[in-house]
């Protein structure tokens, strides 16, 4: 079966919450039972989180070809209803009820709904197209990326390769599965035989902790903020003698920060790698072998097994030095197909042809590892979420103001006109609301009028100081 | 500030709510930016407003807004 290892039938696949285990033969029977429900090659929208029947419905979709866009349970009606009016999916799976008239259940699995799609618009699914996710979280944007098969088989053997997942791993879900380095922890530790603890409590549960120890899981997987919550709850305390490997990726961890969880975890015999990617390329570009982070201090490391990293200079032109600041550029079999932002972009095949421009500005040192020092596009990353500064201010916009959105990860800051009506707790609130992130991340600082250079455009320089 | 004061300025701050909600229905996740980012704003707000340290289990222990004040005890902090 697509993905799930044939190795062993009778080791656990998933542990559930409630502590039940699914072995891999009886994962094997869901996925295939589920896709009764589903009729071939369609478009499904899959409104998942990390229990059993989205996994089954992700699953025995890639197995009966049709297509899953993975989407959060947190998405609002009018975001989904969006979305719905631009890729008119056949069916939707969700726990909760649809406030949409064109679709009826067509059944129940696991406490969770098929609805289907009466009439199906046309939808033309390019022959290669296997998975979709989106570029940002939980922003209902419709820009989606668009991966193949292979693309998600070679980034999960790459993956399993360098982190040596085996049979006896477990991994806990610790990320959401709507998340490509979600998405990549499971399918790589189902790939290997390993397995997978469902739990949806989050860092700052005590039931986490628990579930850890209780099923003796062996790794743990962070964004940035991830490992602050860590710090916070004193990481060098945390008594988890069954891990031996985290991983931290979505987004850099200040250095001082990650040497404090290295210092850590060295001390705890759990090996610790930093790594770097991209939804664009299923999941993982990069990674920083364990045991280096001494040496190559915010380095994301070297490429994958199986991918390449370059340099590209303003021209275009490959660089050949080191320290040279350029345009980072991947290249491997798990760069996605391209973007969709429309139904008629579902029907268009690979326009990558394996090659990625990150929009990362990197240096690469004498021994080939690579340092990012900037980005050339206007997105920050917020708690593993992509954000796009310029789709805020267009978001503000809308709420009847205008602003200039600046930031860097985890925080955003964005200034808007000083006005009667403006209720600066007000527009954060419905920022972070639109945006699905947590306000704190979030600051709305008034302003009189926006700093400008002699061209016209915004000196950010002058507002940041 | 009153220690009662400052224990609800971090509330209001963090979760952007008004005082009168502050009691022991204000639970962790009532609200969209109670959830584990908006935990450990509100946790590091309180530490820095009260100059302390707080233990893991205090940390995950914290569930409620009036939780929270039995949990202050421990640092010798008083909220009444």
């Amino acid at each position: 079966m697509f993905l799930i290892s044939d190795n062993y039938p009778n080791k656990a696949a998933l542990v559930c919450s409630d502590g039940s285990i699914v072995t891999y033969k009886e994962l094997k029977e869901l996925v295939s039972d589920f896709s009764t429900y589903l009729d071939g090659r369609s478009l499904i929208f899959l409104l998942g989180s990390n229990d059993l029947a989205s996994l089954v419905c992700y699953f025995s979709s890639l197995e009966c070809g049709a297509v899953p866009l993975l989407l959060g349970e947190s998405i609002t009606n009018e975001q989904l209803n969006n979305l719905i009016d631009i890729y008119s999916p056949k069916y939707i799976f969700s726990k909760n009820a649809l406030d949409n008239d064109a679709y009826s259940l067509e059944g129940s699995f696991e406490g969770s709904n098929v609805f289907s799609r009466e009439e199906v618009p046309n939808t033309k699914l390019h022959d290669d197209l296997a998975l979709l996710l989106t570029t940002s979280g939980s922003t209902g944007s419709p820009k989606l990326v668009k991966l193949t098969k292979d693309n998600i088989k070679a980034n999960t053997k790459s993956i399993s390769e360098y982190l040596k997942i085996g049979c006896n791993d477990r991994a806990i879900t610790s990320l959401p599965f709507n998340y490509s380095y979600g998405l990549s922890v499971i399918n790589s530790h189902l790939f290997s035989g390993g397995s997978i603890v469902l739990s949806s409590s989050s860092m700052m549960e005590e039931k986490f902790w628990k579930s850890i120890n209780e099923y003796s899981v062996t790794s743990i997987a962070g964004v940035p903020y991830n490992y602050e919550m860590m710090l916070r709850l004193g990481i060098d305390n945390l008594d988890i003698p069954t891990i031996k490997k985290m991983t931290q990726a979505g987004g850099k961890l200040d250095y001082q920060k990650a040497k404090k969880v290295n210092d850590s975890l060295q001390l705890k015999g759990i090996d610790f790698y930093t790594m770097y990617g991209q939804t664009e390329a299923t999941a993982r570009i990069s990674y920083l072998p364990c045991g280096n982070l001494d040496k190559k201090p915010n380095s994301i490391g070297i490429p994958i097994p199986g991918g390449r990293l370059w340099l590209e200079n303003e021209e275009g032109l490959k660089i050949s030095n080191s320290k040279i600041v350029g345009e980072m550029i991947y290249e491997g079999l798990n760069v996605s197909m391209g973007y969709a932002e429309s139904k008629e972009d579902l029907s268009i095949g690979d326009v990558n042809k394996g090659i990625l421009k990150t929009g990362d500005l990197a240096y690469f040192d004498e021994e080939g590892y690579y340092f990012i020092e900037g980005r050339n596009n206007r997105f920050v990353k917020v708690f593993g979420n992509r954000i796009s500064l310029d789709s805020l201010e267009k978001l503000v916009t809308t709420k009847g103001f205008d602003s200039v959105a600046t930031g860097v990860d985890d925080k955003i800051v964005i200034y808007v006109i000083e006005e009667p009506n403006l209720s600066v707790a007000e527009l954060r609130k419905e920022i972070s609301e639109s945006i699905g992130i947590n306000m704190v991340a979030i600051k709305v600082t008034p302003i009189d009028d926006f700093p400008r250079l002699d061209s016209g455009k915004i000196n950010y320089k002058a507002l940041n100081s | 500030m009153t220690n009662r004061e400052i224990y609800n300025k971090v509330f209001i701050d963090c979760f952007s709510v008004a005082e009168d909600v502050l009691n022991k229905d204000f639970v962790y996740q009532c609200i969209p930016a109670w959830d584990s980012v908006g935990h450990m704003g509100m946790i590091a707000g309180l530490e820095d407003a009260f100059n302390i340290m707080m233990d893991m289990e205090d940390i995950v222990d914290f569930e409620s807004y009036t939780v929270g004040i039995e949990k202050l005890k421990n640092y010798d902090i008083v909220v009444d």
